[in-house]
């Protein structure tokens, strides 16, 4: 068995069905070691708050947040997770934002922001999330 | 003959004769205020414009209420101590209590010591204009509001569906590791398909939402460069149908224009060419540029199966109107292009007789 791209992967997304055919994907092609799901923006955020500074916790790698969802969407969570983005980078943490939407503005929106890595529009192929992984 | 000054010299009568021909016509009126006098003058067309009976002699004081807005009298007055001739839009009232826009004009009158006796000018009512304008402000306003939230219902529904679709694709993908049976094999297949024309289609409605919000950025395009690039791509298809193409690009060879458009366009006019071929003939496509009227126009011509026009010539670009359009993937591409060219400001038409060929013409 080849080791896997990365350790670990979070995703934020509250599609039930996207979350099982992608965490299928990731494991059938070894991409990552572990893969921890939030429902929703507010979720992942508790879990950065807990675990930023603990030494214990191997942070993700790899976010991949979604930003349609109810509680906390994705540009909510951007806009919490803000205050730690220096922390994120120090651990080598990457965001990516995943979405469906064909809106320009959105689109313009999450490339050009500060703490997003690659903007990745839904569907997502085997071959993106191997580039998202390796870079 | 109107250049001819003697005609216009020729008598005071005459003057008076069109300044008041003017007046009617323009439906003018004329005012002169007499500041020592306290007296206000008013014409009789002046009366009827403003509803004022012929015997009501108004002070300077009274006039000034013929005017709607205290700001608009400020306004005036303050133009009255410049000195200088003035012109403005302001609102009315008439006697009977009705609200006109006028455009008013006025040139103080000073006595031999330069002191400011009076004002005198003219007022012509552009009610008519301005309340058109107001109302077609109106309507542009609610028009824009609602294409707003068309294209935010469009970006709903896109995001949505495309959720869906990504989830088949991705689907798919996964079970495509899990293939057994042959049978498995021919529902997967028919499912592929499915999932791939589903995506195509929704990557055109995408292009048809964004068109117009997309960033359009104008450069130099040398349409040699771009129709050879869009000839390549349909290398295969233009050689499994034995068509030439001939191309002349001498009259127009550089432009500017949002080359992504542009590539797109000559795409789609030469894919439908393609489409559009008689098998019975040897097919050629011509592709050329012209300059007509200082309009810079693109030719895309063949001597295909030509369309008929009298029943189809609405349709042409309309999109999902065919049977043939609709089991085509490719059934937005025309609605799509047109969409492009009149997105810059330009126009895509269509000339063609059954049997002889089509030639779409584009209008940059």
């Amino acid at each position: 068995m080849t080791d896997p791209l990365i350790s670990k992967v979070c995703i934020i997304d509250d599609d039930k069905l996207y979350v099982s055919l992608i965490t299928m994907l990731i494991n059938q092609n070894h991409f990552a070691r572990e893969i921890i799901v939030f429902a929703n923006g507010q979720e992942a955020l508790e879990y950065f708050k807990n675990n930023i500074d603990n030494d214990e916790e191997l942070l993700p790698e790899i976010i991949l947040l979604d930003l349609n969802m109810p509680i906390m969407n994705g540009w909510e969570f951007l806009e919490h997770i803000e205050p730690y983005a220096n922390k994120l980078l120090a651990n080598d943490v990457r965001l990516n934002v995943v979405s469906s939407t064909i809106n320009p503005e959105e689109v313009d929106r999450a490339e050009n922001h500060g703490i997003v890595n690659l903007f990745m529009n839904k569907p997502i192929s085997k071959e993106a999330i191997a580039l998202a992984f390796t870079k | 003959m109107l250049d001819c000054n003697d005609y216009f010299n020729s008598s005071q009568e005459d003057k008076a004769y069109f300044l008041s021909e003017v007046a009617e016509a323009t439906r003018t009126g004329v005012y002169s205020a007499n500041f020592k006098q306290n007296a206000f003058f008013i014409d009789t067309i002046g009366r009827e414009i403003l509803h004022m009976p012929v015997d009501y002699m108004p002070s300077i004081n009274e006039a000034a209420y013929l005017l709607s807005s205290p700001r608009d009298l400020k306004d005036l007055i303050r133009d009255c101590q410049t000195g200088n001739r003035f012109e403005r839009d302001v609102l009315m009232n008439t006697c009977s209590n009705q609200e006109i826009w006028m455009r008013f004009t006025g040139k103080p009158k000073h006595d031999e010591e330069g002191e400011m006796i009076g004002v005198r000018g003219v007022f012509t009512s552009i009610d008519k204009y301005v309340r058109e304008k107001k109302e077609l402000e109106k309507h542009s306003q609610v028009i824009k509001a609602q294409n707003e939230r068309l294209l935010h219902f469009a970006h709903i529904v896109s995001h949505n569906l495309r959720s869906h679709s990504s989830n088949l694709e991705l689907t798919l993908e996964l079970f495509k590791e899990v293939l057994e049976d042959d049978r498995t094999k021919v529902f997967y297949s028919y499912l592929g398909e499915i999932s791939n024309n589903l995506s195509s289609t929704l990557e055109h409605l995408n292009q048809v939402v964004t068109i117009n919000s997309q960033k359009k950025v104008y450069e130099v395009i040398n349409v040699k460069t771009v129709v050879d690039k869009v000839l390549i791509r349909l290398q295969k298809e233009l050689e499994k149908a034995e068509i030439t193409v001939k191309t002349d690009f001498v009259k127009l060879q550089f432009f500017e224009y949002v080359p992504a458009f542009f590539e797109n366009i000559v795409y789609t006019l030469v894919q439908n060419a393609i489409k559009y071929r008689d098998p019975s003939k040897s097919s050629y496509i011509e592709i050329k540029t012209k300059v007509k009227n200082k309009k810079r126009l693109l030719v895309v011509k063949d001597n295909g199966r030509g369309i008929d026009l009298t029943s189809q010539k609405e349709s042409v670009f309309q999109a999902f109107t065919d049977q043939q359009k609709l089991k085509d993937s490719n059934g937005l591409a025309l609605f799509l292009a047109k969409n492009q060219v009149e997105a810059l400001g330009g126009d895509l038409v269509v000339n063609s007789a059954s049997t002889i060929g089509s030639s779409f013409t584009v209008k940059f």
